[in-house]
C-alpha cells in the first residue's frame, strides 16, 4: 500500500502538472479537492479518472462517483487496490 | 438610439431557412441522429445539418472544385437569408458584418493534420488555410458583397450574443448604419472529442431542464440577424433589441457556479439596461444545454430574478443540439420570431422538474400568444455569460 | 463627440532584436513571479502565460474593481494546446483524452483566466479576426469609454511554434519575412493625470485595390481628427521584409509623408496577426519619451488583406 501511495503521488504531480510539489508535500490523508484541501478541481477529477484507466485499467463511467473515492490519496489508493484488474 | 431587427436567417439540424425550422418545431421534429460527417468511434446523438458540403455549394451557386470550410458554407446560407429578408441595400449606407465561431475551419484542419502528422511535407494546404476563426467571416462577407467593417468574435458558447451586442453598439456609436450579426459552427471531430473528454455529452438524446438530465448533445448550424437603427429602416421591423449584457462569472474555467451567480448577473443586467420590468418578460429562451450544472444554475438564477412569477420558458437544444458559436445566432432568430409571431418553442424530453428549483418548461409548440418581451441566454466556457432582450414594437 | 481615451498603462512581452532569424520568440519573464496562483498557472500554455502575465503587469496599479471591461485579441489563438489535443486525438484514436488542452485551446481562455485570477466580473470579450483582431479590440475599448467606462483593459497575444511556422513557410508567406509572437496589454482610461498619450482613432478596411484609394482613405482618416498629412510627426509602418508587400508602405511614405520620421516595428516583434499591438506599445513609449513628437500614425496590413490605421497623439 505504501508503494502504491508513493506511486500515486508521483503520478498526480506529473499528470496534473503540480509544479514545485514533491511527494513529501502531499499528505495522503488530507483532502485533495476544494479550498480547504489541496485545491484540485473538477478538471483534475477528469484527469484522475484517466490515470485510473490508463495506469490501472479501472474504468469509471460516472464522474460523480468520484467524490468519495477521490477524497484523498489514501482513499484513491484503497479504491485502486480493491478494483485493479 | 433604438436598434431594430429587420432580417433573420437560420440553418440548423431541423431545417434550411427560418420557415423549415418553424415547421419542424410545429411538428415536433428534432434533428438528432448519428454522426455522418466524419468517421468516429464516439456513438452519441448529434444534430447535423442534413446537407453535404457539395449540396450547400450548389445551393449557393459556388464552384464545386473550390474548398470552403463547412463553417463558412453554413454561415453563407444563413447570412444570405437574413440579408435578403431585410431587403437592405448594402450600398445605401454603412453596413458591417460581425460573425462568431468557435471551431472556425477545424472541419478541414483536422483532415490536414492527419497527413501532416505523418509527414510534415504532406497535407493539402488549402485545408489548413481556413483554420482560423476569421476565415469564415471573410468568406461570408465576400459572398454577400459586404466591404465595410468586418470582424469575428470568439467567446465559446456566448460568441454570437457578443457579436450581436457589438453590432448594436457600433450602430449606436455611429460607426455603422446597419449590421449583419450572428454566428456559425460546423460539427467536427476535434470539438466532439473535446466535449467527450469533459464527460458532458449525453450518450442519449438530451433532456434539458429534466431532473434526470445527463449532458448535452452537440449540433451545428448558423444564425444571423440584421440590425438597423430607425434612421435606415425601410420596412416594419420584427422587433427591437432592447437590452443586452455581457459579464464574466469568474468562478471556474468551464463550470458554472451552483448558485448561478453568472446567469443571474447576466440576465439582471440585460433587464436593467432595457428598462423593461421583469413581469413584462413573457418568455425565456434558455441556454438549457442539458448538463447537470448549467440547467441547475440557470434555473436558480431565474428563480432569483422572477420569484414565483417565472415566465414561460424552454430550451431548444433537444431539437438542434448545442451549436456552440452559432447557438445564440440561431436562438436569437427564434427569439425574434417569438416576439413577432407570439411563438413559444417546445422543450423536448421533459418529464420531471429539477428537484431544487421545480421549473416546468413549455412542452408544446404554440403561436399567436401575446409575447411582449423575450429574454435569451447563452453561457460559455471561460465564464463568458451573455443575455439579450428582444421587445415587440408598435408600428414604426 | 467621442470621449477622450488615454493610454494610461502599458506592458509588453516581445522578442529582442534578432537579425537574420526566420522565427523569433518572445523574451519571457519568470512567470512564477507574476502569475502567483500556481493552481491556475500549472495548466497554462505559453500563450496563456504571456497574455495573463502581461495583463497583470499592466493592471498592477489598479484594483480589480476599477476594471470596467476586459477585451482581448488573438489571430490564431492557442496553437500549442490545439496541436496537443489534435495529436492526442489521432494517436489515441479518440480514447482517454485529457481535457485540459481542449479547454485551453479556445481563444477566450486568456480573457477568462484574467477574470478568474482577478475576480473581474465585468464585460469580457475576445476578437479573433486575423489582422483586425487587435484593432477591433481597440475600437470596442473606445466605444466602452464613450459609453461611460473609466478603465478598460485591452490587449493581444499571439504565439508562434514550429508547426505554424512551417505551414506558413509551405504556403509561401514567409519570403524575407520572420514570424514572431508576443503579448501587449494596455489600460485605456477616460482621464489622465499625467498627460498620457491619447488613442485618437482606429480604422480597419479590406484591401482597397488601388493606392489612390488608400491615400484618400488616409487623408480622410486624418481629417476626421482635425489633422492633415503635415501634422503626422511619425509614420510607423508594418514593413515586414516581404519585398512585394512592403512596396505600399514605401509609396505612402514618399507620397504622403515625405517629411515625417519613419518607424517600423516588425523588425523587432516579427510578423503575426496581432503585431499592431506591439506597434501601439512602441508608439506610446515614443510619445512618452520624446517631447517633440505629437502625432504618431500607424499604418499596417496583414498579408495585404487586412489594413488598419491607428492614430495616437499627445498634447505637448
Amino acid at each position: 500500500m505504501e508503494q502504491l501511495i508513493e506511486k500515486l503521488k508521483k503520478e498526480l504531480i506529473e499528470e496534473l502538472n503540480l509544479e514545485e510539489i514533491t511527494p513529501q508535500d502531499i499528505d495522503e490523508n488530507a483532502p485533495l479537492f476544494g479550498n480547504e484541501g489541496f485545491g484540485l478541481d473538477s478538471i483534475d477529477a477528469l484527469e484522475i479518472i484517466l490515470i485510473l484507466e490508463r495506469n490501472y485499467g479501472i474504468k469509471m463511467a460516472n464522474p460523480s462517483e468520484g467524490k468519495e473515492i477521490f477524497y484523498s490519496v489514501s482513499t484513491l489508493a484503497a479504491y485502486i487496490k480493491a478494483n485493479q484488474k | 438610439m433604438r436598434i431594430f431587427v429587420t432580417g433573420i436567417g437560420v440553418v440548423s439540424g431541423i431545417g434550411l431557412g427560418v420557415e423549415e425550422n418553424i415547421e419542424a418545431f410545429r411538428h415536433m421534429r428534432h434533428g438528432m441522429g448519428k454522426v455522418t460527417l466524419f468517421p468516429t468511434e464516439l456513438s452519441v446523438p448529434v444534430s447535423e445539418v442534413k446537407f453535404t458540403n457539395e449540396e450547400i455549394k450548389k445551393n449557393l451557386a459556388l464552384q464545386s472544385n473550390k474548398t470552403y470550410s463547412r463553417t463558412a458554407l453554413l454561415g453563407m446560407l444563413a447570412a444570405k437569408e437574413a440579408l435578403n429578408d431585410s431587403q437592405l441595400d448594402t450600398s445605401s449606407c454603412r453596413v458591417g458584418f460581425i460573425s462568431s465561431t468557435s471551431v472556425g475551419g477545424m472541419d478541414l484542419s483536422e483532415n490536414f493534420f492527419i497527413q501532416f502528422k505523418e509527414n510534415n511535407a504532406k497535407g493539402r494546404l488549402r485545408e489548413i488555410a481556413s483554420h482560423d476563426c476569421g476565415d469564415s467571416t471573410e468568406r461570408i462577407a465576400s459572398y454577400l458583397g459586404i466591404q465595410g467593417f468586418v470582424t469575428t468574435v470568439s467567446t465559446a458558447c456566448s460568441s454570437a450574443a457578443n457579436a450581436i451586442m457589438l453590432g448594436a453598439r457600433l450602430i449606436k456609436n455611429d460607426h455603422l448604419d446597419a449590421v449583419i450579426v450572428g454566428g456559425t459552427d460546423a460539427l467536427c471531430k476535434f470539438t466532439l472529442n473535446g466535449f467527450n473528454s469533459l464527460m458532458i455529452l449525453d450518450k442519449e438524446h438530451c433532456r434539458p431542464l429534466d431532473n434526470s438530465r445527463a449532458g448535452l448533445n452537440l449540433g451545428e448550424g448558423a444564425g444571423y440577424l440584421v440590425l438597423q437603427s430607425q434612421k435606415t429602416i425601410t420596412q416594419q421591423p420584427y422587433c427591437e433589441l432592447s437590452g443586452y449584457a455581457n459579464i464574466n462569472e469568474a468562478y471556474h474555467q468551464t463550470g458554472s457556479s451552483p448558485e448561478g451567480l453568472g446567469a443571474y448577473m447576466s440576465m439582471n443586467k440585460a433587464i436593467l439596461q432595457s428598462g423593461v420590468p421583469e413581469e413584462s418578460i413573457d418568455y425565456i429562451n434558455l441556454h438549457g444545454t442539458g448538463t447537470p450544472t448549467n440547467d441547475l444554475s440557470e434555473s436558480k438564477a431565474i428563480k432569483r430574478i422572477f420569484g414565483e412569477r417565472v415566465p414561460l420558458l424552454s430550451s431548444v437544444k433537444a431539437f438542434i443540439g448545442h451549436t456552440l458559436g452559432a447557438s445564440e445566432g440561431i436562438e436569437a432568430a427564434y427569439s425574434v420570431l417569438s416576439v413577432y409571431k407570439g411563438i413559444v418553442y417546445p422543450n423536448l424530453n421533459f418529464v420531471h422538474p429539477i428537484e431544487e428549483t421545480g421549473l416546468i418548461p413549455v412542452t408544446r409548440f404554440q403561436e399567436g400568444l401575446k409575447i411582449r418581451h423575450v429574454l435569451s441566454n447563452s453561457f460559455g466556457f471561460g465564464g463568458n455569460n451573455s443575455s439579450l432582450l428582444f421587445s415587440s414594437v408598435e408600428d414604426i | 463627440m467621442m470621449q477622450k481615451c488615454y493610454i494610461n498603462s502599458v506592458a509588453s512581452i516581445h522578442p529582442e532584436e534578432n537579425e537574420g532569424c526566420s522565427l523569433v520568440h518572445a523574451c519571457e519573464p519568470d512567470y512564477k513571479m507574476i502569475i502567483t496562483n500556481a493552481g491556475l498557472r500549472r495548466r497554462m500554455s505559453r500563450i496563456i502565460k504571456m497574455g495573463v502575465a502581461c495583463a497583470l503587469e499592466s493592471m498592477k496599479h489598479y484594483s480589480s474593481s476599477q476594471i470596467d471591461a476586459v477585451i482581448t485579441a488573438t489571430g490564431l489563438g492557442c496553437l500549442s494546446d490545439t496541436e496537443k489535443f489534435m495529436n492526442a486525438l489521432i494517436d489515441n484514436e479518440e480514447r482517454m483524452l485529457n481535457p485540459t488542452p481542449f479547454i485551453q485551446s479556445t481563444p477566450n481562455t486568456i480573457g477568462g483566466q484574467i477574470a478568474l485570477l482577478c475576480q473581474i466580473h465585468a464585460y469580457n470579450v475576445t476578437y479573433t479576426h486575423r489582422g483586425f483582431s487587435f484593432e477591433t479590440a481597440l475600437i470596442d475599448a473606445m466605444m466602452r469609454i464613450n459609453e461611460g467606462d473609466e478603465h478598460v483593459l485591452v490587449g493581444a497575444m499571439e504565439e508562434i511554434n514550429e508547426t505554424s511556422h512551417l505551414i506558413m513557410k509551405r504556403m509561401g508567406l514567409l519570403k524575407g519575412v520572420k514570424t514572431g509572437e508576443g503579448a501587449q496589454f494596455f489600460v485605456i482610461g477616460n482621464e489622465s493625470d499625467e498627460n498620457n498619450p491619447q488613442l485618437k482613432g482606429v480604422e480597419i478596411f479590406m484591401t482597397l485595390g488601388s493606392e489612390e484609394l488608400l491615400e484618400k482613405k488616409i487623408n480622410e482618416f486624418l481629417a476626421f481628427y482635425g489633422l492633415n498629412k503635415e501634422d503626422v510627426d511619425c509614420l510607423m509602418t508594418g514593413k515586414n521584409g516581404h519585398q512585394r508587400q512592403d512596396v505600399i508602405y514605401v509609396n505612402i511614405e514618399n507620397r504622403l509623408f515625405p517629411n515625417a520620421f519613419y518607424s517600423t516595428f516588425k523588425n523587432t516583434c516579427g510578423e503575426y496577426q496581432t503585431a499592431s499591438a506591439f506597434a501601439v506599445w512602441k508608439a506610446t513609449k515614443m510619445l512618452n519619451e520624446d517631447g517633440m513628437i505629437k502625432n504618431v500614425l500607424i499604418y499596417n496590413h496583414y498579408n495585404n488583406i487586412n489594413h488598419s490605421l491607428i492614430l495616437i497623439s499627445k498634447d505637448i
